[in-house]
């Protein structure tokens, strides 16, 4: 066996491209394993973790670019040595507007005077030094999206009082997606500009809710993201706070959405009620919560799930009245053709439905509907009816994963991104034949893999020919969230999916409900 | 909230942009005719926590 190793001194690399640089050496036949990585300390732990410590790295420093890599031979080391060499002499990208190389300022500061009148910061730096960035500017006047996760609590508390002092936006932390008069930051959509702002502390919510709007008719005025922890109770609501105010008195506001995941439900009540006598209609989404309801105001309004959240919010902006949720016995009704299509040739061994997602806000709205169908279902995260699954990498029975936790995407590319990972785990799971339905998400957009729609149609058509030689019948439930405007080409995604027999639905919603009616018919 | 609140000024504005960290981020910018800056970002010296804290206070 040969090892490789390279220290790279002052040579910083964000993480996506680090983990494009590891995906390119980990497709080398013949390179058994690789890491590339800054030498921070948290990842000098994890080359030792992963038996690639040695003196060279050991010495480097955070500043440092580190690449080791073990090889079967001497030829396939030199291919990863040229592999790494080609990356490194391309050219490096331009900053924007300008159009031509040239030396990158190293500060915000640098950078403002670089670009004068620059307004928004995006940080996604490692979280411990993301707050730093932060802090710097918020300090000189600007507003910032902070992509950035692991950010310590009593930072971002800090941060969002300065952003309060100052009347500035603070996004995140792990704020991933956001719309910003019309321009989509981080994972977002091209999505028309309308009368509905949107407040969410839910990433992949806020997307399938932005996606669904523009695909009934309407639009988006501003959709802000305020980080998953918002509506924690030491945070306090302080970006959803901020957020409202400015929505409350936008001229082109008409309708409020305001969504989160899990939140302090005293944090998310003091927050709707903020709108004070705002004449605006708010539709509210607080899953674990039940104050809602019990809010006597006629522009307040509850959704039930993540498709309501958008046909209320159209209806409203179109003055007509908000249509009831969708229920199972809609969806049995409705799609009684394909249920009975899709469930009329199970093999006595077919019995489970695996539910496998990128998004976590659609997990958790399936951990919320699926229990309706089946008994026993395991997740991960566990989540309120369900039952914890052991070993996330292990489905069981009746299961639904969050493929974007943190356990999958350490040192690796968000599913979203990168659909390697998922792929991997669908071929595994119905190798036993045991699969009655997969439940799938695929988000497009900014961000997102340019193609997700064909890599996935593969293994789809080969998993439902597999299931028919012995005599079954493998069925796909797939929601896509996206529009005609986003890069991948929405209407030729969801041919490739059909073509190969998924079920495309409408919603995520939709789709979790028919996914249940066809794993326990 | 006043007219000019700089949050309301934001969204009655063109964005400009300042990138730290990931260049992917941004590629879709030049296509959206958005105007944007990437900071040749580097971790500071040290990891020393203490030191990391005291950076924090000098910008406050």
């Amino acid at each position: 066996m040969e090892t490789y190793t390279e220290v790279k001194k002052s040579t910083y690399q964000d993480s996506m491209k680090l983990m494009q640089l590891q995906a390119i050496l980990s497709g080398i036949p013949g390179i058994i394993s690789c890491g590339i990585a800054m030498a921070t300390p948290e990842n000098k732990a994890t080359f030792r973790e992963a038996g690639l410590m040695n003196p060279q790295i050991q010495e480097a420093g955070p500043s440092d670019l580190c690449i080791v890599f073990q090889a079967v031979s001497k030829e396939a080391l030199s291919f990863g040595v040229e592999e790494i060499n080609k990356y490194f002499l391309a050219k490096r990208p331009t900053s924007g507007y300008f159009g031509q190389e040239q030396v990158f300022p190293k500060s915000i500061s640098s950078a403002l005077r670089r670009l004068p009148g620059a307004n928004l910061v995006i940080i996604s730096v490692p979280g411990q030094y993301a707050a730093l960035e932060a802090r710097k500017a918020l300090s000189q006047g600007l507003h910032v999206f902070l992509f950035s996760d692991n950010v310590p609590l009593r930072d971002e508390i800090e941060l969002k009082e300065l952003a309060r002092e100052k009347g500035l936006l603070l996004m995140g932390p792990d704020c991933g997606t956001a719309i910003l008069s019309g321009i989509p930051l981080g994972f977002s959509n091209v999505v028309r500009r309308g009368k509905i702002g949107i407040i969410g502390a839910s990433g992949s919510g806020m997307q399938e809710v932005c996606c669904l709007i523009h695909r009934m008719g309407e639009g988006v005025s501003q959709a802000i993201g305020t980080g998953g922890r918002d509506l924690a109770k030491e945070v306090g609501g302080k970006t959803f706070l901020m957020a409202m105010e400015a929505l409350l008195a936008d001229k082109e506001t008409e309708v409020l959405v305001l969504m989160s995941k899990h939140c302090d439900e005293r944090v998310a009540q003091r927050v709707v009620e903020s709108a004070g006598e705002s004449r605006k209609a708010i539709v509210g989404f607080f899953p674990n919560t039940q104050f809602l309801p019990q809010i006597k105001h006629e522009k307040i309004y509850a959704a039930a799930n993540l498709e309501h959240i958008a046909a209320s919010s159209v209806a409203l902006a179109r003055g007509a009245r908000i249509p009831p949720p969708l229920t199972r016995e809609k969806v049995s009704e409705q799609m009684g053709a394909v249920i009975q299509a899709e469930t009329s040739k199970f093999s006595s061994e077919q019995k489970y439905l695996r539910a496998l997602f990128t998004g976590g806000t659609l997990a958790d709205e399936a951990n919320e509907i699926l229990p309706l169908f089946l008994n026993q279902m395991y997740s991960y995260p566990a989540y309120g009816k369900t039952l914890p699954l052991e070993d996330p990498r292990l489905s069981k029975e009746h299961c639904i994963v969050d493929l974007g936790e943190d356990v999958f995407t350490k040192g690796k590319l968000h599913p979203i991104i990168d659909p390697t990972l998922r792929l991997e785990r669908i071929t595994k799971e119905m190798e036993d034949g045991s699969i009655r339905v997969f439940l799938l998400d695929i988000f497009l957009g900014y961000g997102a893999h340019p193609d997700p729609g064909s890599g996935l149609a593969k293994i789809i058509a080969e998993g439902k020919r597999a299931y028919e030689k012995g005599g079954g019948y493998l069925s796909f439930v797939i929601s896509l969230a996206g529009t005609e405007g986003d890069p991948q080409n929405y209407a030729g995604q969801k041919e490739k999916l059909e073509k190969a027999g998924a079920i495309v639905t409408e919603s995520s919603t939709r789709a979790a409900f028919l996914a249940g009616l066809i794993g326990s018919r | 909230m006043p007219e000019k609140s700089p949050i309301l000024s934001l969204f009655a504005a063109r964005i400009k942009v300042i990138n730290v960290g990931i260049e992917k981020l941004v590629d879709h910018f030049k296509g959206l005719g958005v105007e944007f800056v990437q900071v040749d970002w580097k971790p500071p010296a040290s990891t020393n926590p203490e030191i990391l804290e005291k950076l924090k206070s000098l910008t406050k």
